[in-house]
């Protein structure tokens, strides 16, 4: 019954004539991307060699069910299921099965027969992306699965082993590697929303407005600035350090002062790169190196980074003074 | 002899390692061979505490171990151990016991095989934090995974399980094993005792036995040795092993990754080549006090060139290098 | 005392400084500052499942992954390796500065080949060596430390810096979403347009660094020997 209610809606969605075709388009992208994480999460779920198949498809599944159907969902529900994915990624039950990675002769073969002209179908999605957001209402995001759709068109022409089940099984094998890491930047998202919602921007605002004052917006680019390369360093993550100073000192002390949010926004973001270059608590980035190179120095790596990344902070900074 | 080579590799051991402290005492256990080393660490010791006692056990050889099981009680009234003697002790019920007190144990198997002595080898030179900061990345995959797989180019293909089981960790420094460490840099997993299956190929070192001119092809089924190639290298292997008298000897019972990247498999110490990065060894016979479940007349280990690792399915290692298990944000 | 508010945070700075499970960490700073912000189970629910539906476009990457995998299984890399190998070897850093661009440019369309374990390591570190070899000098143990720190260097810059011109990457999509909740509509493709500035600068300033400092160290290593034209 609730299915049938639900599909009345997919189809009340689809047919409006004030819903833009972009948006109309993006949902389909949606619901595909929940198709093949609930095709991810089955497939392990029959997979034996997942140590793991219980936890591994709950967690995929509801994912998928969230991408696809979360237009139609109730708020609540959405949230029930949020929380319902973390529990087995939080336990360590997420795990994969045996991987059919290919082998380097595998990549080699195929290579002697396709050779460089597999750089188009690379670059294809990225082209996609930027004409449909340059020529066309339908969005970034509409153009990368139209440049999918080219990129699938173009492999299947190179080569008769690249049937629809290979590209479904790459990306379920891609998508068990990555694991439920990869919902990391939705879920800081989320919590900025929560953190919105409670008030937290407020007060670190009345705070940091003690130290910093407000209504001098050069100070506010730079306070925010280097405290995302700071709790970049600190967190080992510029993905977790923006949502927080963005609430906190972004907003507050320098786009409620009338600073370009496009400007301000995204450079911070790349401002906390230059944190994640000097700290070890990136520890995939600047140590794990240091054990793929076998390098001497522990620091080897960060030792080769912390002065680009001065540099780089001290040019980002100027360049958002001189952009807000 | 180079003996102020010696004392740079004791003061290692003592500052670095064990960090003696002042108010610490401190007891080497050796045998009469090895006296030269432990006066080494005694000498370096005694500058940093005043209370350094020197152990001689008679029994040498690699059934040295059954004294310290029959006498739990040996290590009673010190705060710190070093096992400098011929075989490693860390397997014992004494070092057990200590360890389960708090007290400070370090296992310095000194065993050598080319005339010089452990303490002036150059792999006590590795920088022990970036062995730690390589153990972590590969730990904590480890930690939460019930089955280990392993291939080499020289076709090992083996699958153990660490169901219920912890791993550990040892780079010499007492502290960063939680009290109790040893001179080989790796991360062990005290395994089931009889899932392990699969082909061990032995390409880098036999342990006590040191290298092999020939890789020795060693069939595991059910945890157990069932098969053990013939040819000159593994016909020494298997009367080595039988040579304990003990079928314990044939049970695979440790699964370790080198983290050295001084260290070189050349098959001049054990301890050394169990440590080098790239490789990965299986310890057969007692795991007690690493965290198993065997009791055994004694422990050995054989060493494997250029391991893919898989904890879980998840790749870990790939051709003796750790890689990125788990993409990341920056 | 308003303070009490800000214990969400805390627990997102504290949990990934002890490097805590991250989603754990994520969770558990929701709960926190729903309780502390009085929003209760039903709005922390209602909250959470709003923002993440609204966001569900960060999970682009999953329809992406349909072709990578395949990509990378038809040769991907070998091409790129091929590209590579073109290049003229000058020098060390040379080779690393060469990568640099290519990394870039190949980031800014989302496509890697496989980072510091699959083609630094195997492909960028012999031709760096080569480099020095091909120039009549025996490379220097410290000298080839430098290059390993270098190309990690060049490769890390590249990527951060060059990946965020990607129209859809996730970095510009949680910019995105968190400014809609404050209130700001940006676009996508302004945000990619308003890094490409950055990318550039830092890129040359890794090839740049990265070049001065190899020319320094060869003459450290190799003093004042001519070296071999090829």
């Amino acid at each position: 019954m609730l299915f049938k209610v639900n599909s009345i809606f997919t189809l009340a969605f689809f047919t409006d004539p004030d819903v833009t075709l972009g948006a109309k388009l993006l949902e389909v992208i949606l619901i595909v991307m929940g198709l093949i994480t609930i095709y991810n999460g089955i497939k392990n779920l029959l997979d034996k060699s997942n140590p793991a198949r219980i936890g591994t498809a709950v967690f995929w599944c509801a994912l998928g069910i969230v991408l696809a159907l979360g237009r139609w969902l109730p708020p609540i529900a959405s949230g029930i299921l949020v929380i319902i994915m973390t529990i087995p990624a939080i336990f360590k039950q997420v795990k994969m099965g045996k991987s059919n990675a290919p082998t380097p002769e595998e990549e080699k073969a195929n290579f002697d027969k396709i050779g460089m002209k597999i750089f188009i179908p690379a670059l294809t999605i990225g082209v996609s992306a930027i004409l449909f957001a340059l020529l066309t209402k339908l969005g970034a995001l509409v153009g990368i699965g139209f440049g999918i759709i080219l990129s699938i068109v173009l492999l299947m022409i190179y080569s008769r082993d690249n049937k629809p089940k290979v590209f479904l099984d790459d990306s379920a094998r891609l998508l068990s590697v990555v694991g439920p890491l990869s919902m990391l930047p939705m879920l800081l998202a989320s919590l900025g929303a929560v953190f919105t919602k409670s008030g937290v921007g407020e007060v670190i605002a009345e705070l940091v407005g003690k130290v910093v004052p407000e209504g001098n917006v050069n100070v506010g680019i730079i306070v925010f600035a280097i405290g995302m390369a700071l709790f970049t360093m600190i967190m080992g993550n510029a993905f977790a350090a923006i949502t927080v100073m963005t609430v906190g000192i972004g907003h507050p002390f320098v786009l409620a002062h009338g600073a370009d949010p496009v400007v301000i926004g995204m450079v911070a973001l790349t401002a906390g790169y230059c944190g994640t270059l000097c700290t070890p608590m990136a520890a995939n980035f600047n140590i794990v190196p240091v054990a793929m190179l076998d390098m001497k120095d522990r620091f080897g790596v960060i030792k080769n980074q912390y002065i680009p990344a001065i540099i780089l902070l001290i040019f980002q900074i100027i360049y958002m003074i001189i952009l807000k | 002899m180079d003996d102020s080579k010696l004392t740079r590799g004791a003061n290692i051991v003592v500052r670095h390692w064990v960090r003696l402290k002042p108010w610490e005492s401190l007891l080497i256990v050796t045998s009469n061979n090895y006296m030269r080393e432990a006066l080494a660490l005694s000498h370096s010791a005694q500058k940093r505490s005043l209370k350094v006692n020197l152990m001689i056990v008679e029994d040498v050889g690699k059934n040295v171990g059954i004294y310290f099981d029959k006498n739990e009680d040996a290590f009673d009234g010190y705060s710190a151990i070093i096992a400098a003697t011929e075989y490693s002790l860390v397997t014992t019920l004494a070092a057990k016991k200590a360890i389960g007190r708090g007290k400070k144990f370090l296992s310095l198997p000194l065993s050598t095989s080319n005339n010089m002595s452990l303490l002036e080898f150059d792999f006590l030179y590795m920088d022990t934090k970036k062995s730690r900061l390589m153990s972590e990345i590969i730990m904590k995959y480890i930690e939460h995974s019930t089955t280990i797989h392993v291939e080499t180019p020289a076709g090992t293909d083996l699958t153990f399980s660490k169901k219920g089981r912890k791993p550990g960790f040892f780079n010499g420094v007492v502290k960063d094993g939680k009290g109790f460490s040893s001179a080989s840099f790796e991360v062990y997993v005290p395994i089931v005792e009889d899932a392990t299956e699969g082909i061990m190929v032995v390409d880098g070192s036999l342990g006590y036995l040191g290298k092999c001119d020939q890789n020795v092809r060693l069939t595991i089924e059910g945890g157990r040795i069932t098969d053990i190639e013939s040819n000159p290298c593994g016909d020494r292997l298997r009367a080595f092993i039988e040579s304990y008298d003990d079928p314990g000897l044939f049970v695979a019972s440790e699964f370790g990754i080198g983290l050295n990247s001084l260290a070189k498999c050349r098959g001049c110490s054990y301890i050394e080549d169990e440590s080098a990065y790239g490789t990965f060894h299986v310890g057969f016979g007692r795991n007690l006090a690493l965290g198993g479940e065997l009791e055994a007349n004694g422990h050995y280990d054989l060493v494997s060139h250029r391991p893919s690792i898989y904890v879980d399915n998840r790749q870990i290692m790939d051709d003796g290098i750790i890689i990125i298990p788990e993409p990341v944000f920056h | 005392m308003e303070l009490v508010k800000l214990l969400g945070v805390l627990v997102v700075v504290v949990g990934f400084a002890l490097k805590l499970d991250s989603i754990l960490i994520v969770v558990a700073a929701a709960i926190v500052s729903a309780a502390v912000g009085g929003l209760g189970v039903e709005g922390l629910l209602e909250t959470l499942g709003t923002s993440f539906v609204n966001n569900r476009s960060m999970a682009i990457f999953i329809l992406i992954m349909l072709v990578t995998g395949t990509l990378e299984r038809n040769g991907l890399k070998e091409a790129a390796a091929n590209l590579i190998r073109k290049v003229k070897r000058a020098s060390a850093g040379a080779v690393i500065g060469a990568y640099g661009i290519m990394r870039g440019i190949f980031a800014a369309f989302n496509v890697s080949f496989g980072g510091v374990a699959g083609f630094v390591r195997p492909i960028i570190m012999p031709m760096a060596v080569g480099a020095i070899e091909a120039s009549g000098n025996e490379p220097h143990e410290d000298h080839v430390e430098t290059v390993k720190g270098m190309a990690s260097g060049m490769e890390n810059i590249a990527w951060f810096f060059c990946q965020v011109l990607f129209v859809g990457g996730g970095g510009a999509l949680l910019v995105q979403s968190t400014l809609k909740d404050l209130g700001y509509e940006v676009d996508l493709i302004d945000l990619a347009v308003v890094e490409i500035p950055i990318a550039i600068f830092a890129v040359l300033v890794g090839i740049t660094y990265y070049f001065l400092k190899d020319k320094r160290m060869v003459r450290k290593y190799y003093g004042n020997k001519v070296a071999k034209e090829d």
